[in-house]
């Protein structure tokens, strides 16, 4: 129990707020992307805590009662498996059947889109979607009536009991421990949906060679779903906090000259109406960004998060006056090296992407697996930016 | 169009990522003079080792590394079904997999085809290969190399792992170790105990040919 959650809650909110802004708070904020690392943190297996909500928010609690953090990374990513064994899901590999009961989920990168569904895709995604996609991808909607409605009214009834105990669990959290939730929505880009989805990782590459017409059309396509996702899974009116979360994937991977075409109008057009409509984002960079700083820096101001992977130090300079930072923290140092290490890396990071705000500490990495943290380095870190980081006028 | 200027045209259709230009001249020299067969080989390897240079230069990106190696991976087989054995001398056996636990293998697919161009014999032991499998290859397969892939961060543990059971088998005075993949960094390199580690596939390609020349 904390003392006075109302008002603790408030100072942070206010703390969050003010850096996302572009502005200095009181001190750097501190919030680590914890996914399923919480199991092992807890005492429970990555299987336990997918078939088992009570079990899951236990140790999502377990982590708020024992960090002291700005803010709790919402346990969405721990995928609820009952929802994807009653519609017999085939892409998600899930702790316990697929994997060792103690692994984080995994993806296969598979194709169920041909090249050939392009022209149907493009004609008109939402049909394709849910005729094509959804009874190969979900092998229990593919089967003939009654079965696939049962299995539909199966997987809506596991999904909505799942949001109802997770949104008790995050209201009490808010009052009990006066830590809010970072994130609440997703979506993603359109080029990642494509990628992810539907003609996977290795098809979207090639297709970028062979067929970019069709890939830049399918983007296009895919653009209004993408926006709908976003603000239907934020619930509620739009507001700047919690942060809607994008994870991207495929950027990294394509030149400059190729984001520009396929990726880039298509995500910054999500990213500025979500803005003009009154909400922020949370962009989930993954590895190196930095050829790609230039487009970043002309996003909208004020608006928008990056959770950077790698090179924090050179981001600040070359789009810090544009999205507010947030990571610093590596796996490996967190999981591999001393408090002391940690509290070093803290100290070079916050000295350099703290001044005038815009910055949050944090890890570059969400934590999935037992070693990807040790406690004590996510403690000493947490202790030392509560004294280290604070702002003086 | 004389043979060399086909070979040069060859290895500037890969490294300008002209898939049906390179297949068609693959298909010519198969048609009109397979006793070419391992020159063209050799011309796709320096076609592909442009591609690597671009890629170290920032030209290119993993997508043309991908797509390079998905024209190396059509025209390999077109070329090796016509030529004699012994043809080539081989650069030296590894053994690769992606580590326990981690099912991810684009990165680790990517550098086999890579290395095959370059005259490396891939020994691919597949994905979630337990540190015991590992061992029982090198047994068997004799390799100068291992390579270790992984994409996630739980692969560092099984990585540690397999080095240790390579080593507890007595074999690792045997061979050199290469580990890649997004979670590897300097630090897991120290950790793991391997002898290079890279998270770019040419950059490791590289370090494998130096290895072969001593």
């Amino acid at each position: 129990m904390v003392d006075n959650p109302q008002q603790l809650l408030q100072d942070r909110l206010q703390r969050l707020n003010t850096t996302i802004s572009l502005e200095e708070p009181d001190r750097v904020p501190v919030c680590f992307g914890t996914e399923t690392w919480i199991a092992s943190y807890s005492g429970f297996t990555v299987q336990e805590m997918v078939y088992d909500y009570g079990k899951l928010i236990a140790a999502a609690e377990k982590v708020i009662q024992d960090f002291d953090w700005d803010a709790h990374w919402p346990p969405l990513g721990i995928w609820p498996a009952p929802i994807f064994d009653a519609v017999g899901q085939t892409q998600y590999l899930v702790a316990g059947s697929d994997l060792d009961p103690a692994s984080t989920f995994q993806w296969q990168d598979r194709s169920p889109m041909k090249v050939e569904d392009y022209p149907a895709f493009i004609a008109d995604p939402m049909r394709f979607i849910f005729e094509e996609m959804m009874p190969k991808r979900s092998l229990e909607l593919g089967k003939p009536w009654p079965r696939n409605a049962v299995a539909l009214a199966k997987g809506a009834l596991a999904f909505g009991m799942y949001l109802t105990t997770l949104g008790g669990a995050f209201a009490r959290w808010t009052e009990v421990y006066g830590t809010p939730p970072l994130l609440a929505g997703i979506s993603d880009p359109p080029m990642d949906f494509l990628s992810d989805h539907y003609r996977g990782f290795q098809g979207i590459m090639l297709d970028i060679k062979r067929h970019p017409d069709e890939v830049v059309a399918a983007c296009e396509a895919m653009y209004p779903l993408a926006l709908r996702m976003a603000m239907a899974s934020f619930g509620g009116p739009p507001a700047p906090f919690p942060l809607v979360f994008l994870p991207l994937h495929v950027p990294t991977y394509l030149r400059p000259v190729d984001f520009e075409k396929f990726y880039w109008p298509t995500f910054s057009r999500l990213v500025n109406d979500l803005a003009a409509a009154g909400y922020k984002c949370l962009l989930f960079l993954e590895g190196d960004w930095e050829p790609h700083f230039p487009f970043l820096a002309q996003l909208p101001k004020g608006h928008v998060v990056g959770m950077l992977e790698r090179k924090i130090i050179e981001a600040k300079e070359a789009i810090g006056d544009t999205i507010c930072l947030a990571g610093g923290l590596d796996t490996d140092l967190l999981g591999y090296g001393t408090p002391d290490e940690c509290v070093a890396q803290a100290k070079k990071v916050i000295d350099a992407c703290a001044p005038g705000g815009g910055f949050i500490l944090g890890g570059g990495k969400a934590l999935l697996s037992p070693n990807d943290a040790k406690p004590e380095n996510l403690q000493a870190v947490t202790q030392f930016v509560q004294e280290y980081g604070v702002y003086h006028d | 169009m004389t043979q060399g200027t086909r070979l040069e045209q060859l290895s500037a259709a890969l490294a300008e990522l002209d898939e049906p230009r390179a297949l068609e001249l693959v298909d010519e020299i198969v048609a009109e003079s397979p006793e070419t067969a391992g020159e063209a080989v050799d011309a796709i390897q320096a076609g592909m080792d442009e591609v690597g240079r671009r890629y170290q230069d920032g030209d290119y990106f993993l997508a043309e590394m991908i797509f390079a190696a998905e024209v190396v991976r059509q025209a390999m087989p077109r070329l090796t079904a016509v030529m004699a054995t012994g043809d080539r001398k081989s650069l030296g056996r590894v053994v690769m997999g992606t580590v326990k636990g981690d099912l991810h293998d684009i990165g680790k697919n990517l550098v086999s085809v890579m290395m095959t161009a370059a005259g490396f014999d891939i020994v691919d032991l597949g994905i979630d290969v337990t540190p015991e499998r590992f061992v029982q290859a090198i047994k068997e397969q004799q390799p100068q190399i291992v390579g270790l892939s992984g994409l996630l961060t739980l692969s560092v543990d099984a990585m540690v792992d397999t080095v240790q059971a390579i080593q507890e088998a007595g074999l690792r005075d045997q061979v050199k170790v290469i580990i890649g993949g997004n979670p590897v960094t300097e630090h897991i390199h120290g950790v793991v105990g391997s002898d290079a580690w890279t998270n770019n596939a040419a950059e490791g390609l590289a370090i494998c040919q130096r290895w072969a020349e001593v």
